[in-house]
């Protein structure tokens, strides 16, 4: 090669002849040139090396890495330097992405991240990660250990987004000590410099010496510059000891001033979303993980990258919707982390779970679906688990041939076609599969318990009496479960309900056995299990002992359980749990029920939710299922007003409508809109009325009406009585009529129902707007509590079919508006947006 | 100088020039901006009927007759306004608003038609 190298490869040496020459042959052909310096080899490590045709040089060894990082750097010829050690690779494909990276004329230096398998848990520095580095006689090392370059020198600093693997040496690890005590002699030299300070902290802190760790952290926090490469890193690590040490107001504290010095250095949003998270501050919790990942989008500008990677943040922040009952958006965060990194199976288990809750297998099938396209066997079983869980037994042995055809016949797929066959009451063919199993198998003591549930479970007291006495002779079996085994039936035939307290494993058995007993409709025995769980006193237990009862709408069971924490925390987040999917199962007198038991608890966005489904239940049993005409149908707009509308160019701005889509209404609703932006207020106030005299329900109009009148409620009052407007529309004849309506709608908006009523009654029977504004009579007395009225009143009218639609339209908008002050209350609550939804969806009929 | 000193002042110049429009209009726009609507138009309406093609009484007798949303006798004070200057945006604008105010979508579609040509 001629003229000026471009890339040396620097490796320093001791002892590396295991595997120094597959390290060169990994590099030969990617580098220009390869410079060794050994520090006191007594193996064939020079010779190795010299064979390969590196330039090696022996170097007396003074216990200074950096003296020999600066002589690799002496000798090397190349416009760039890469470090490697002799234990360390980097995959071909990434060294051919390598030298692109070495085009780039703005770029000094660039961060490569070394997996480390056997020091998965160690923390490191990401100034250890800047391997990669032009050759400039300024970049010299510093530092016996952990040697750095001075951050004063070298800035311009990228990410290359290529990884070294290091393969687990020992005598590397065990050098980590070494190093350490380097570090120390350091320290001492420069008792003021942040690095060291820093590098000092990490170390301590990989010794689980929290406390001390902090002190030399904060020491750095003050003397740090925040272009430092570490800085950011410094920040995360001196809040990590501090959470370690369950000092979270302090974290707290480091985190929020590391995010505003770095806020692309998204682990420090994320560690704040985590402590958030534990505080139960699950709004702000979201924020945080939310921003992280969007921070993360650009992450190849990120320097250094942020180490919390995109599965574990979509993990978490899946687990905080889950707390705020955020069901359909956690199961999409736990999807996506799991698309991410398919080995975390536990990710499956989490979906299952709430696959099961919000009723939607879609997710469930096509991941199956790849499974068995990919043939991903460990994939495929935590599935069918998942499956078995959820009682799709049929589900479970159409793919269980699938699952033989991967593993061949065998001891497992008898006993999983067993269960299954046991729980859907086909006998015959679960004895089938229990007879080709040995005696001496795993399966054959499960399979026998299975049985003998099974006969508990159709009376069957001698036939489950003598495999009881079966079983006392297995010895393989634990006398633990022996024992739980022989309590449970003498708990079914005698009755007798033994106080022995049930140990975790004992306690699993009786809780899945009294699960069983629910679906298979057996209420009594599950009963009877129940009793005995709760004597148990696992209060941690007890949502999931509520849960299959909600199925049934089991309220005294539900109420029982309930009884029994005596943890406030603990029966609020029983409460929000169980009433979340007692709502689902739209169990709401039960909900309803359920939060009136402890003490008073404010249950957050589920209170807004639990009142609105309420409330919408009582209006429709109220007012009964009567097939009525629907409301008015809106009147389309003359071709002037359309015209006119058209040529004041809004006709362009709305997407959502077609011209020929638009009535009367809305063509108002829009002008009012454009006079507003035109700041014109009264045009506005005026166009609005108009589009309220078309369609006097229309509830974006009577908010932006309303919205009006609270900004200037004298000029409001002043424009609606005195000045002139003019009516249009069906409903209003005369002006003091829709003065009345307005008036009323005001009040009613404001709640204040007995002023809207008196308003609303203003209007006579002979006006045509009469129907509307008697259901809002009857609506504000309805809200103001004064249902016995309403009806009273509603009986002397003969035309309720008319006024049914109107009123349930009324409250419906009513609802809609107490769930919008929920909406800005909890703005992240999947619930209350739901409910909107479910409600807007609802129809009279 | 205050308003109500203005306002006297050009009451005096009244006694003196009982039939000059600009005084009537001058004494229109001080009882406008002190919120005297009824005899502000009782000055406008006068210095109109003393000269009925100024530009300046017909735009203030026109924006007060609007703003007291009397919008059927503004339009055709607007519009011999317009007589005098035609390209005036402001008040084509107003013209426009007014026949919307009155619910004559034609008319209203009309001007919206000349304010696209100016």
């Amino acid at each position: 090669m001629t003229g000026k190298k471009r890339l040396s490869l620097c490796i320093i040496t001791k002892n590396d002849q295991k595997y120094l020459s597959n390290c060169l042959q990994n590099m030969k052909e990617f580098v220009d040139e390869i410079i060794i310096v050994d520090i006191g080899s007594r193996d064939l490590t020079i010779a190795i090396g010299k064979q390969a045709g590196a330039n090696v040089y022996r170097m007396e060894w003074k216990n200074n890495y950096s003296e020999a990082k600066n002589l690799c750097l002496d000798q090397a010829k190349g416009r760039w330097i890469l470090f490697l050690q002799a234990n360390e690779r980097i995959s071909k494909e990434q060294l051919k992405e390598m030298h692109h990276l070495l085009e780039n004329p703005n770029v000094e230096g660039y961060l490569l991240y070394v997996d480390r398998p056997a020091q998965n848990h160690r923390i490191s520095s990401p100034v250890q990660s800047l391997r990669l580095l032009r050759n400039r006689r300024e970049y010299r090392y510093q530092y016996k250990a952990f040697e750095q370059i001075s951050d004063e020198r070298l800035s311009n600093i990228l990410d290359a987004g290529i990884r070294i693997t290091q393969q687990a040496d020992p005598i590397l690890s065990s050098e980590v000590d070494s190093l350490i005590l380097l570090l120390e002699e350091d320290i001492k030299e420069y008792p003021e410099d942040s690095y060291l300070q820093y590098m000092y902290g990490i170390e301590l802190l990989n010794q689980k010496k929290y406390q001390e760790s902090i002190v030399y952290f904060q020491q750095a926090c003050k003397n740090v510059n925040f272009d430092y490469l570490f800085a950011p890193h410094l920040y995360k690590c001196l809040s990590w000891a501090l959470i370690s040490l369950q000092r979270h107001t302090e974290a707290l504290d480091v985190l929020d001033e590391g995010i505003k010095v770095f806020p692309f250095y998204s682990d420090l949003l994320v560690l704040r979303g985590e402590l958030r998270k534990q505080s139960q501050q699950y709004e702000e919790a979201i924020q945080d993980l939310e921003r992280s990942l969007k921070t993360r989008e650009q992450l190849h500008s990120i320097v250094p990258r942020p180490e919390i990677n995109t599965s574990i943040i979509l993990e978490t922040l899946g687990e905080v919707h889950e707390k705020v009952l955020n069901h359909q958006q956690a199961l999409a965060c736990y999807h996506q982390a799991y698309e991410l990194n398919k080995r975390n199976q536990e990710l499956l288990y989490k979906i299952g779970k709430l696959v099961k809750k919000i009723d939607s297998t879609e997710i469930l099938k096509k991941l199956f679906k790849v499974a068995m396209e990919q043939k991903n066997l460990q994939q495929l079983i935590t599935l069918m688990d998942i499956f078995f869980q959820q009682r799709k037994y049929v589900q479970v042995l159409a793919h269980v041939k699938y699952l033989e055809s991967l593993i061949g016949k065998g001891e497992q797929i008898e006993s999983i076609k067993f269960s299954c066959y046991m729980m859907l009451g086909k006998v015959e063919e679960a004895r089938l599969c229990f007879s080709v199993i040995n005696k001496e198998s795993p399966f054959y003591n499960h399979m026998l318990l299975q049985r003998i549930e099974n006969y508990w479970c159709y009376n069957q007291w001698k036939e489950a009496g003598e495999l009881l006495e079966e079983i006392n002779e297995i010895e393989s079996m634990e006398n633990s479960i022996k024992a739980a085994y022989h309590l449970l039936h003498r708990l079914f035939t005698e009755k007798e309900l033994s106080y022995t307290l049930l140990a975790k494993q004992e306690y699993e058995i009786v809780s899945t056995l009294m699960e069983n007993f629910l679906w298979l409709g057996h209420i009594e025995k599950a009963q009877l299990l129940l009793s005995l769980l709760l004597q148990g006193e696992k209060e941690d237990q007890y949502i999931k002992l509520a849960e299959p009862w909600i199925e049934g709408n089991h309220y005294e069971n539900i109420k029982k359980i309930f009884l029994c924490i005596s943890n406030e925390q603990k029966q609020l987040e029983f409460k929000q749990e169980i009433i979340e999917s007692l709502l689902r199962s739209e169990y709401i007198e039960t909900a309803e029920k359920l939060v009136k038991l402890g003490d008073s608890q404010s249950l957050g966005a589920l209170e807004y939710v639990l009142w609105s489904k309420g409330f919408i239940k009582k209006i429709k049993e109220w007012i009964g299922k009567i097939h009525s005409p629907a409301l008015q149908t809106p009147t389309k707009p003359s071709k002037a007003l359309v015209d006119f509308y058209q040529g004041l160019g809004l006709a362009k701005n709305d997407v959502n409508f077609t011209i020929e889509e638009m009535t009367c209404a809305k063509i108002h609703e829009e002008i009012g809109k454009f006079y507003v932006k035109a700041q014109q207020r009264e045009e506005a106030l005026s166009a609005y009325f108009r589009a309220l005299q078309w369609d006097p329900q229309d509830d974006l109009v009577q908010e932006k009406i309303v919205k009006m009148f609270q900004k200037n409620s004298s000029q409001f009052h002043v424009f609606l009585e005195e000045k002139c407007w003019i009516l249009e529309g069906g409903w209003f004849h005369h002006k003091q009529e829709f003065i009345h309506y307005v008036q009323g709608l005001i009040y009613f908006k404001n709640q204040l129902f007995e002023k809207a009523l008196a308003a609303f009654l203003k209007i006579g029977e002979d006006k045509s707007s009469y129907p509307i504004a008697f259901a809002y009579m009857i609506g504000s007395l309805w809200l103001a509590g004064k249902e016995a009225e309403a009806k009273r009143r509603l009986k002397e009218q003969s035309k309720t079919s008319e006024v049914f639609p109107l009123f349930f339209y009324i409250c419906k908008n009513y609802a809609l508006g107490r769930l919008d002050e929920g909406h800005r209350q909890y703005p992240y609550s999947e619930l209350i947006m739901l409910e909107k939804q479910r409600i807007r969806d609802s129809s009279y009929e | 100088m205050n308003v109500i000193e203005g306002l006297e002042r050009k009451l005096d110049q009244l006694m003196k020039e009982p039939n000059n429009p600009l005084l009537f209009n001058q004494i229109g726009v001080l009882l406008y901006q002190v919120k005297d609507w009824k005899y502000a138009e009782m000055y406008f309406k006068r210095a109109y009927q003393l000269s009925p093609v100024n530009k300046d009484i017909l735009y203030n007798y026109a924006s007060l007759l609007y703003q007291q949303a009397q919008f059927q006798k503004a339009i055709p004070l607007y519009e011999a306004y317009l007589e005098l200057l035609k390209d005036d945006k402001e008040v084509m604008q107003k013209v426009r608003n007014c026949y919307y105010q009155l619910g004559e979508y034609e008319s209203a579609g009309k001007m919206v038609e000349q304010l696209q040509k100016v």
